[in-house]
């Protein structure tokens, strides 16, 4: 996942990661967290809103 | 902080206290709609709002810098609330307010639950079912509603902390159209209340508070004026002034004069 980041040039501290619909709530395991072929990953940050 | 400003937080002494915490205004601004960061960030300097509304949502890879309200806004100077904008069932808006949480700012949401695209009014069942979720979860529930009193009760007995009744309709700028209503739930609830949605210039800003509730959230009256940093200066002193206006206790009104000089003294008399 942090090699997935980086090569996005995504700043962890910014965002907040769901794996296969499961919130990813450590920052600090994202480099041990792996990816399989299928997994769907979403990446949400805040932006303006009322 | 000027002087006008300190006699004015003297003559309010208490201030927007939430689930405990204390917040330096009563005016709340959200962060959506504007042409540019850099205007955003003037306008809520301007407006003196400590609470600030943000939105979550995908990442656009070709913009994130653009984009990511954190480029531009210090979390160490505003708090930042959440909302769940666009959300159009409980269980969406859930999953929206636990990834806001994991953001790790705090746990509070303004909850939102739409049930119509025209009107964005919302869908009070599907806010009772989330409020009633999170609370449980520990979120701290502001949770944006129209202006039904039972509706506001439910959603203060579900755990909302603070409930926010809309003065119109999202994004419409009318104004508020049912004051009794607004009244009715400010007196009723024990929690406070933030009339959030529908204020389009300062004199709506101020009829709401002269109300007495708690404060006023608001995005688009600012954000679409033409010049937004004059009109949070404008919201910032309405809702300043409206407060005090409140605090003071209008005088009755009455549907006939009654003069304000003397009726004694005058000439030939």
């Amino acid at each position: 996942m942090a090699e997935l980041l980086g090569s996005l040039r995504i700043d962890p501290r910014l965002v907040v990661i769901e794996h296969n619909r499961t919130i990813l709530r450590d920052r600090d395991k994202y480099a041990t967290q792996s990816l399989a072929s299928g997994d769907v990953v979403e990446i949400v940050h805040f932006v303006g809103g009322g | 902080m000027g002087g006008a400003t300190a006699l004015e937080a003297s003559l309010d002494s208490s201030p927007l206290t939430i689930a405990g915490r204390e917040f330096r205004s009563r005016l709340l601004v959200g962060t959506g709609k504007y042409t540019s960061n850099s205007a955003m960030m003037e306008a809520i300097e301007a407006s003196g709002a400590e609470v600030v509304t943000v939105a979550v949502r995908r990442v656009d890879l070709d913009r994130a810098n653009d984009e990511g309200i954190l480029h531009h806004l210090d979390p160490d100077r505003f708090f930042l609330l959440a909302n769940t904008a666009g959300c159009y069932s409980a269980d969406d808006a859930i999953r929206y307010a636990r990834l806001a949480r994991a953001a790790g700012f705090n746990e509070w949401v303004k909850l939102e639950v739409i049930g119509d695209q025209e009107t964005l009014l919302p869908d009070t069942e599907g806010l009772l079912v989330a409020t009633r979720v999170l609370a449980k979860e520990g979120f701290k529930v502001m949770a944006y509603t129209n202006d039904d009193l039972i509706t506001a009760l439910r959603l203060e007995e579900a755990g909302a902390v603070a409930v926010m009744p809309l003065a119109s309709p999202i994004g419409s700028g009318l104004g508020m159209l049912n004051q009794y209503a607004i009244r009715t739930i400010k007196r009723r609830l024990e929690v406070p209340v933030i009339v959030d949605a529908g204020v389009g210039t300062a004199s709506d800003a101020c009829i709401v508070m002269e109300q007495g509730v708690d404060g006023i959230l608001m995005n688009t009256g600012i954000a679409a004026a033409s010049d937004p940093v004059r009109m949070a200066t404008a919201m910032r002193q309405a809702v300043e002034a409206g407060r005090l206006a409140y605090l003071a206790g209008r005088m009755p009104r009455r549907e006939i004069a009654v003069p304000s000089s003397p009726l004694t003294g005058m000439l030939d008399q």
